[in-house]
């Protein structure tokens, strides 16, 4: 897991529990630069079903051990935790 | 629903015994057809008005003589001369007599020893249900809540005490800080709160409380917001009559009630993110709804969602909304903002797929567990999918008053303690969790710690570049976890650092610790957030009332919008008037200010009528309003309301030319804007560019 990788609020959800292949995690995906063919097929292995050509970022509902993968690519470049907004009232 | 008539043959007397008046009713009834109640007439006159009501009693009927005695109290420092109460026959103006305690009349003393005193400062229809509910139970009190012009009561989910939305008549800057007690506002003599009826004792015995009443049904008035930014202007310019036909409004919220008369025939889709289905395209969450048959199965349980929904595009001669033929497309959203990212996906790709030039979508949400500058993965998103015909508007957010916002500046090798005061959770409702995120420039260098109101404190703890960041520290019952990643692990390269307290928090006034390890000087930034409300965390020093527009409202491809003040008075049944401590031709007290965290993007852009706004109620709705007009209409306040009138403005613009911008619309929202003076015409903090004015 390469945690230079990881937001400050996703280090702090995946605690300290063994990786597991739970898709527990709603995420962002940030890549370094639109993914090329090969990286969409690793993106969709690891659970990011609408990777595609002409964007950078994605988000997905994946597995502490699908971010522990993601986290040690070089063409990520940060996960981040969806966060949990409220309607205004 | 029992029925309530007046009818009466009463007597009436009154005492004033110190400062609390007491008045009471007592007769006789051929029969036990009828349960007699005080009523309190809601309006804002001193001494209090009241009418003796009749309640109709179900169950059978016995020709009996049923005598009956009923009293009612309010406080008052004053020496009081008369009494109004008002039955069948008409008037009365009962004369108080001033006595010492045990002079007080024999039918007052009788009933105040059967009825305990406590809630001497409640109002008839809080005693009322107070005494349904001790005597009868929680179903009792929540039916007989339920006439018109009584006060509504709702169970929390999960059960629990009922709650009831209240009038609190105190001191201005009272600091109201009890369990079972949700204020609205933090300053004022007149706020408005949501208080379980557990806590309404503790709440009427404080100092600074000086009366308590129930919520009331009002009488529904023609809306000002569309006349003080003169819409029609706008719509009838040039002969056309804009209405947002061929618009696709987009609303990501709590949903829609979809057999509103206000929407009929206009939705074309509802994504219910929050059940179970087969999702949209590779988004394999959630259920979307064409077939209108099936748009029941998605509920708009608390009706934020559908009151958005009517202001942007109702259609209705009263209440109707700024775009009232535009199409509509739902998302029923869970508030994850990967998922609201998806909604807004999901709007903008079925417009393309039904070839619609033209699409506004409309967040009336937000959150602070973010850097308030517009970098944060969501506020990206809207700047992605914001272009030609696709605009994207947000609110601004109702933080203003609170003090969830702490900054400091730090010298180096110097620290400051941030205090923060969380308050007790409410005894029926858990809490375990409140958030801080920190930001503070990529070249600096902080170390942070946390105190616990007992003193005990964690270590300092620098930034990790190695390994897991996350460090867990335990005090008392308190779980510490404290994240201090390297800015690599940011969006904006900057320093985020994250502190959650988990588990049974102390309540009372903690510390946040920052040492400056680095060789410059640093400014933090810090934000609180409690998930639920269920909690208050708020900052006691370092207290920075800006820059409190979080995501998506920072977000540079929004149009944000702030709140403005069209109206804050209303009738009442009878015709009397009540008014809201808000002062009308200004910024809302609670619309939230900027700037970004760097001042780029400038926010808010504009703002728009947000305060006492009549629109579409759903009717699964739960929530409690305090201003219900009906059964359709409710009144709301917020920038949430503000930020669909701008949507619908859009629609309109849209109608005109699918083609814009969304550069070209804020420019053509900023060019109407218009700051009061003497404010400078400059863009302002909280009135963006102004009220939007044609």
């Amino acid at each position: 897991m390469n945690y230079q990788k990881i937001d400050a609020f996703l280090s702090d959800a995946l605690g300290e529990e063994p990786l597991t292949d739970d898709p527990d995690f709603i995420v962002f995906i940030r890549t370094v630069k639109p993914p090329d063919l090969e990286q969409i097929e690793e993106l969709k292995r690891l659970g990011v079903k609408d990777a595609s050509l002409e964007r950078n970022i994605f988000s997905a509902q994946i597995s502490s051990r699908a971010i522990s993968q993601l986290s040690d690519k070089s063409w990520i470049r940060l996960l981040s935790l969806s966060q949990k907004l409220q309607p205004l009232i | 629903m029992l029925e309530k008539r007046e009818i009466c043959t009463a007597e009436y007397k009154a005492n004033q015994v110190d400062n609390v008046v007491y008045l009471i009713a007592f007769g006789q009834h051929p029969n036990n057809r009828y349960q007699v109640d005080f009523e309190e007439t809601p309006d804002a006159v001193f001494p209090p008005r009241f009418r003796l009501m009749h309640r109709e009693l179900g169950g059978k009927i016995v020709e009996i003589k049923t005598r009956f005695a009923v009293f009612t109290s309010f406080q008052s420092d004053a020496p009081i001369e008369n009494v109004t109460v008002q039955d069948k026959k008409g008037d009365h103006n009962i004369e108080v007599k001033q006595t010492s305690d045990f002079q007080i009349d024999t039918e007052i003393k009788r009933l105040l020893k059967k009825k305990n005193v406590r809630y001497k400062k409640l109002s008839t229809t809080l005693l009322s249900l107070v005494d349904e509910y001790e005597t009868a139970g929680i179903s009792a009190a929540v039916v007989n809540s339920a006439p018109v012009s009584m006060t509504p009561l709702s169970i929390p989910s999960g059960g629990g005490t009922p709650e009831a939305v209240i009038f609190i008549r105190c001191d201005e800057d009272a600091r109201i800080d009890l369990p079972g007690v949700h204020v609205n506002s933090e300053k004022g003599k007149i706020r408005t709160a949501k208080v379980s009826l557990d806590a309404l004792e503790k709440l009427s015995k404080q100092n600074y409380v000086h009366r308590l009443s129930g919520s009331v049904k009002l009488e529904p008035l023609n809306d000002l917001a569309a006349t003080k930014t003169q819409l029609n202007n706008f719509r009838n310019n040039n002969n056309q009559n804009l209405t947002g036909k061929d618009v696709i409004i987009g609303i990501v919220d709590t949903g829609i009630d979809s057999l509103h008369s206000c929407f009929a025939g206009r939705i074309l889709s509802i994504w219910d993110q929050t059940i179970k289905g087969d999702g949209w395209g590779a988004k394999t969450y959630g259920q979307v709804f064409t077939d209108e048959k099936l748009f029941p199965a998605s509920v708009d349980s608390i009706g934020h969602g559908t009151h958005v929904a009517g202001i942007a595009a109702g259609n209705n001669e009263k209440f109707g909304g700024v775009a009232p033929e535009a199409s509509l497309i739902v998302v029923k959203t869970d508030f994850n903002d990967a998922h609201i990212g998806d909604g807004i996906e999901y709007i903008f790709a079925e417009a393309d797929r039904l070839e619609k030039p033209a699409a506004v979508v409309n967040l009336s949400l937000g959150g602070h567990i973010n850097a308030h500058d517009g970098t944060d993965c969501l506020s990206e998103l809207i700047d992605r999918h914001s272009r030609e015909g696709r605009i994207v508007v947000a609110a601004a957010g109702n933080e203003a008053a609170a003090n969830i916002h702490a900054a400091v500046d730090i010298v180096p090798d110097n620290t400051i303690e941030v205090p923060v005061r969380i308050s007790q959770a409410p005894e029926d409702r858990l809490s375990p969790i409140v958030l801080f995120s920190g930001w503070y420039n990529a070249n600096g260098n902080c170390r942070i710690s946390v105190r616990a109101p007992n003193g005990d404190s964690t270590r300092f703890q620098p930034v990790i570049s190695r390994g897991k960041p996350t460090r867990y520290r335990r005090i008392g019952e308190t779980l510490i976890r404290l994240t201090t990643p390297p800015a690599t692990a940011s969006h904006n390269g900057d320093h985020g650092f994250f502190l959650k307290l988990q588990g049974k928090i102390q309540p009372g006034d903690w510390q946040i610790l920052i040492h400056n390890a680095g060789i410059d000087n640093v400014r933090v930034d810090i934000w609180s957030a409690v998930p639920g409300n269920f909690r208050t965390a708020k900052f006691l020093d370092f207290i920075d009332h800006d820059m409190k527009i979080g995501s998506p409202g920072s977000a540079a491809g929004a149009i944000t919008v702030g709140a403005y003040i069209t109206k804050n008075n209303w009738n009442l049944p009878g015709g009397e008037p009540i008014t809201m401590p808000a002062i009308v031709d200004d910024i809302s007290a609670s619309s939230s200010p900027g700037p970004t965290r760097k001042g780029n993007p400038l926010k808010p852009d504009i703002v728009a009528p947000g305060e006492m706004i009549a629109s579409a109620r759903s009717r699964h709705s739960t929530q409690l309003n305090v201003f219900q007009l009906s059964d359709d209409f409710v009144i709301n306040s917020g920038t949430s309301m503000a930020c669909p009138f701008i949507t619908g403005i859009c629609a309109l613009l849209l109608q005109q030319n699918p083609l814009l911008t969304p550069t070209q619309i804020r420019d053509f929202l900023i060019a109407k804007g218009h700051i009061p003076d003497p404010l400078p015409k400059t863009h302002h903090k909280k009135w963006g560019h102004g009220l939007v004015t044609f």
